[in-house]
């Protein structure tokens, strides 16, 4: 292998934890919104959750046929770069996150937002309340989400290359790995990845409940 | 109130995230050309191909060569939707219909080796005492028949995969469906591990093959056909200029088309594994002792005829 696995593993955290950032940009108002809605939900939500087991591949070659010089988003220039792994793994994680931080936020929502308008706060107010009241649930959400974007390995694959040194990640290694015939290597990368996804989600949720309790 | 102070806390913590959504973005950006390279997966899975691309970085600096190894098929499809510079093949029959689009073109021949059948120890189809590929196919159909052999094909399109079918039809028989008759579906590698636990006869290139027989991963598979003066067995691997790659990404793709096939030639010559075998013949010396190497293309590329 012409770099090293803690190259390949560090480009792995970086890519998948940028991209459960950016997705929960979009992800936790979406959720926050859903929360104070009674009837959206009961629509939307039973379609998101379909969504959460989609194939990745199948997202990577629809992502890929966007990203393509002959696809609609050509002119970006993004296939084959680091940014169009990021992009396709925020939008691959968008549909886990939502569904999670919905179900952590409604019940927060009931709680603690309910009773928030009734001493008057504003809408706001209400959101911010309910947010902060949830957060150890919604720190769970955007690490269950960034677990499923560092184990996936269809987008990571058809619009990131597998390009050695640039956009190969953990699961491209083991997959080339496995081509190979190099199982003993595959498996060995594969404890890697295991190991590193669980520690952050462990230090992650570590922080998190610090964080939640100093704050209330 | 808490509800005051967590209000600008939130808004702190949403510009900071904005701001590492932004860093995250730039990440990975850089000025030097990136030349995007469709591959053949049998040529990149042996380390050739990195090589190759590491002494072209040193000689040309500002230029960064990317290996796509994603198979002779795919790699030609990539090139069509523009989303390749280069693409390196061995599927002349494939080939040809794309040159003939338009699609690629600059063709360099750059390396040769050749397709064996490799099979059981036991051997009971008897493939070792084959004149040519097509009577190994024929016998190895026979004892399928019989139930005594089984065959596992690639099944996925691939360079190798079409010329087996191709030798297939040359033999008139049918293969597809029998029962003794596998596709895995997979590369070569994983095919020739395959076949190695089953017992299997196997259609493969000779380099993958010695790959994974000098780090002795197939016991169960011995090398029973290897017949260099076989044209049907002839394996060419050549780059190609996809047309529709334009500017400094297209300079510097014919810089490295033209190292391939010359300073690349001696690196590839070169190349050997454990036990000091090579596993690609540069086509400059291919032609030097056999003659014509387009000629031997050309055949082979009017041969396909997708049936």
């Amino acid at each position: 292998m012409s770099e090293t696995v803690i190259e390949i593993a560090a480009r792995s955290v970086l890519i998948s934890g940028a991209a459960t950032l950016l997705a929960s940009t979009w992800s936790l108002p979406a959720a926050i919104v859903l929360a104070e809605r009674r009837t959206l939900p009961r629509i939307v939500l039973p379609v998101l959750e379909s969504m959460v087991g989609m194939p990745t591949v199948l997202v990577g070659l629809l992502l890929y046929l966007t990203f393509s010089s002959s696809g609609p988003l050509g002119f970006l220039g993004l296939l084959y770069t680091p940014q169009a792994i990021i992009i396709g793994q925020s939008i691959l994680v968008t549909p886990l996150m939502i569904s999670v931080s919905y179900r952590v936020l409604s019940a927060a929502s009931r709680t603690y937002g309910e009773l928030a308008e009734t001493l008057g706060a504003t809408l706001w107010e209400r959101r911010v309340l309910v947010f902060y009241q949830s957060a150890a649930g919604l720190v769970g959400a955007v690490v269950m989400s960034f677990s499923r974007a560092v184990g996936e390995l269809g987008v990571a694959l058809m619009v990131g290359g597998n390009i050695s040194g640039y956009t190969r990640v953990m699961t491209t290694a083991i997959a080339l790995e496995v081509s190979k015939g190099n199982y003993e290597i595959a498996v060995s990368l594969g404890l890697i990845l295991l190991a590193i996804s669980s520690s952050i989600s462990v230090i992650i949720r570590l922080l998190g409940i610090t964080r939640v309790e100093n704050g209330t | 109130m808490p509800f005051i102070f967590s209000g600008k806390r939130f808004i702190v913590m949403l510009g900071a995230f904005i701001f590492l959504v932004f860093l995250a973005l730039q990440y990975g950006n850089s000025s030097v050309t990136r030349i995007r390279v469709a591959t053949a997966t049998t040529l990149y899975d042996t380390g050739l191909l990195e090589l190759l691309s590491s002494e072209f970085e040193k000689k040309e600096q500002g230029y960064a060569i990317d290996f796509l190894p994603i198979g002779t098929g795919e790699a030609l499809k990539r090139a069509e939707m523009s989303d390749a510079c280069i693409v390196i093949t061995h599927d002349p029959a494939l080939e040809y219909r794309y040159l003939s689009k338009g699609i690629i073109g600059e063709q360099k021949i750059i390396a040769v080796n050749h397709f064996i059948v490799a099979g059981p120890a036991s051997d009971p189809a008897n493939v070792s005492s084959s004149t040519s590929i097509i009577e190994a196919f024929k016998k190895i159909f026979e004892a399928g028949e019989r139930g005594e052999a089984v065959f596992v094909s690639r099944g996925d399109n691939s360079g190798t995969h079409n010329r087996e079918k191709l030798i297939w039809r040359k033999t008139l028989l049918s293969p597809s469906g029998r029962s003794w008759y596998l596709e895995s579906g997979s590369g070569m590698a994983n095919t020739l591990l395959l076949a190695s636990e089953k017992k299997a006869y196997v259609f493969s290139d000779i380099g993958t093959f010695l790959f994974l027989k000098s780090k002795n991963r197939i016991p169960g598979l011995e090398l029973l056909y290897y017949n260099t003066s076989d044209p049907l067995t002839l394996n060419i691997y050549s780059a190609y200029l996809v047309s529709s790659c334009k500017g400094g990404e297209a300079a510097g793709a014919l810089l490295f088309l033209s190292f391939l096939e010359s300073e690349g030639q001696v690196f590839i010559g070169d190349f050997t594994i454990m036990g000091g075998t090579r596993l690609f013949i540069p086509a400059r010396e291919y032609e030097a002792q056999h003659g014509d190497i387009f000629l031997a293309w050309k055949e082979l590329s009017m041969m396909g005829g997708e049936g």
